[in-house]
């Protein structure tokens, strides 16, 4: 199995917080991988240091071999991370498909005399965009919608799409912060399924979610966070049993 | 009711715009007053500058409050170039692009990294700042006498004299600023730049680096302010520094916003409206600041986002395209074909 993401050592404070001690972990080829805690445990913070958005204290982050600590999120993307956000982050004013291209960005070439001259090269490359925009747009039931405005979707349907921009850059990692929050029940299932849609696509996925029941079900791996610190892995059954996870996390959740 | 008009006015696009470019083609034909048509070549020169400005504020949102800055910068390039050395126009017109496009980017590169209102602040700065040195520095600019008999232009022996030549050089490059606009914003590039008006850390999670787009963005709405400079400088022959000041970069942003923040065919409809009242109102003397700020004002408080600032005519169109399937196949554009 190819180690698609490794995090070493990764510290993070801010000031005197300290929101990341030590955490160490692996990410598989193909994997989808879990991270839960309790709120505040630093499940976010570990995603923005993974993506770039703040430098780790101490420690390296690792894609696919390749050390990419300190790089700027963009240059991170480029290099095969693509997440989505706790509190979605959409392209409100444009449309659902064009939320999509954009997503596309890392793949597409054309510079800036190709646009000014609208070049064939230019031309092709979008008709390319836009059609297989449409592809992953059908996959997640959006395609009705792909002429609507971001900010216009039910909030569901607005995660869906932020994951659906994200796949759009074809990442070799696809992190998706809390893709259930606010999600009613049937909604949830329904994520649920489209998840296990993913892997079957052969997506790796590193996701944070709350929700135990989404997590037991579609992870092979989890890892446990509490006030910065990695308390506990393994499958969910051996999470579900370590007393020091039940007792932090589980234990406080499910009574 | 304006979005049902818009969605009319897209789905005949293409006959409107050649309707128009086709009226806009015979006015100086019909027109002789010398009077009308300087009105008209102005009004075509702030098309282009409050086009520029609305790729830099409105599709970027990037607010400047020194777009008049690289106007002037335009317009003190082609000036010195074509009363110094003699230069032709080829080489003036180009050369004013490509200095106030320099400047775009020595003034963006340290500056565009600054979130929030610095940037802005720093524009208005920099707009006077090139103000008072266009007032000081005396051998090359003439400071407040300006400069005079700035030759007409020629390219490439073609001379631009009569009002009707300004006329269509005017629209030319009108047509060419909307063209190379309209295709960055078609291209992947355009939809990079949306992305960051939207959501900037979303865009840069997604792969796009900001700071180049925005450099970019800055630079080509530089090019066209120092477009419109140097057609400026070489249309009305004399230029001096009280043309470049804060004043005329807040008109030509109040025209960007009275048609609408990131709606190019806005910005035509705010660039004529405002070019053209204050000459309509020029019979009131006294009274007309008041009335241009009293339509402003009743303007800002029915429509905030401008005239078309809450339209997108892509967005109708393509809205407009699927509604044949929903009504049951009947074909759009149906209608117009027995009418006509
Ligand atoms: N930019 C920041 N500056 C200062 N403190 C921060 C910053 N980002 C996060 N923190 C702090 O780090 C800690 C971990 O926050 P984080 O958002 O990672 O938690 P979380 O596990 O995602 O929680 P939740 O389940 O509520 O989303 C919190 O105490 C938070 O206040
Ligand atoms: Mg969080």
């Amino acid at each position: 199995m190819e180690k698609i993401l490794k995090v070493d050592h990764i510290t993070q404070k801010f000031g005197g917080l300290v929101a990341l001690e030590d955490v160490n972990m692996e990410v598989d080829s193909g994997e989808i991988v879990g991270v839960i805690g309790p709120n505040g445990a630093g499940k976010t913070t570990l995603f923005n240091c993974i993506t770039g958005i703040y430098k780790p204290t101490e420690g390296t982050v690792e894609l696919a071999g390749k050390d990419v600590t300190g790089w700027k999120p963009y240059q991170i993307t480029k290099q095969g991370f693509a997440r989505t956000f706790q509190n979605i982050r959409l392209f409100r004013k444009m449309t659902v498909l064009d939320n999509v291209i954009a997503g596309m960005h890392v793949h597409t070439k054309s510079n800036l005399l190709d646009s000014i001259f609208d070049t064939p090269r230019k031309r092709r490359e979008m008709t390319e965009c836009q059609e297989n925009a449409e592809k992953i747009l059908k996959i997640f039931d959006l395609y009705d919608q792909r002429y609507e405005m971001a900010g216009a979707l039910p909030y569901g349907k607005q995660r869906e799409l932020e994951i659906v921009r994200a796949m759009a850059a074809r990442p070799k990692l696809l992190l998706l912060d809390e893709p259930a929050a606010g999600m009613n029940e049937q909604e949830t299932q329904e994520l649920m399924h489209r998840v296990g849609q993913l892997k079957e696509m052969g997506y790796t996925v590193l996701l944070i979610e709350h929700d135990m029941k989404f997590v037991m079900n579609i992870c092979r791996r989890l890892y446990v966070l509490d006030n910065g610190r990695l308390i506990g892995k393994g499958t969910p059954q051996e999470v579900k049993k370590n007393p020091v996870v039940v007792e932090a996390y589980l234990g406080k959740d499910e009574t | 009711m304006l979005e049902g008009f818009c969605t009319k006015l897209q789905r005949h696009h293409a006959a409107i715009t050649g309707a128009v470019l086709v009226i806009t083609c015979l006015i100086p034909f019909c027109v002789t007053s010398t009077y009308v048509l300087r009105i008209c070549v102005v009004a075509q020169m702030n098309i282009i500058l409050v086009l520029s400005l609305n790729m830099m504020t409105g599709l970027l949102g990037q607010m400047s409050f020194g777009h008049a800055a690289f106007f002037g910068i335009g317009a003190y390039t082609a000036a010195i170039l074509s009363t110094k050395l003699n230069m032709p126009a080829q080489v003036t017109f180009p050369a004013a692009m490509v200095v106030a496009g320099l400047f775009g980017i020595l003034l963006g590169l340290p500056t565009l990294k600054l979130k929030g209102y610095y940037f802005v602040i720093v524009t208005m700065v920099f707009c006077e700042i090139m103000r008072i040195v266009e007032l000081n520095w005396m051998e090359v600019t003439r400071g407040p006498l300006g400069i005079m008999t700035i030759p007409k232009p020629g390219f490439f022996g073609l001379r631009i004299s009569t009002q009707r030549e300004f006329y269509f050089l005017a629209l030319a490059l009108v047509i060419l600023t909307v063209i190379v606009i309209r295709n960055i914003m078609n291209s992947r590039i355009g939809y990079a730049i949306l992305a960051v008006r939207d959501d900037e850390v979303a865009a840069e999670s997604m792969g796009i680096n900001i700071f180049r787009y925005k450099i970019l963005v800055f630079a080509v709405a530089s090019c066209f302010a120092g477009l419109a400079g140097a057609l400026y400088a070489q249309y009305t022959g004399y230029i001096d520094p009280t043309s470049f000041t804060n004043n005329k970069s807040n008109e030509l942003l109040v025209m960007v916003i009275f048609g609408g923040l990131g709606n190019l065919v806005g910005s035509f409809i705010g660039a004529i409206t405002l070019s053209v009242i204050p000459e309509l109102l020029r019979g009131l003397a006294t009274y007309r600041q008041l009335i241009y700020g009293i339509i402003l004002v009743v303007l800002m408080m029915v429509k905030p986002d401008g005239l078309l600032g809450a339209v997108n005519f892509k967005y109708l169109g393509q809205r407009d395209k699927l509604k044949p399937l929903k009504d049951g196949g009947k074909k759009r554009g149906a209608i117009w074909w027995k009418k006509s």
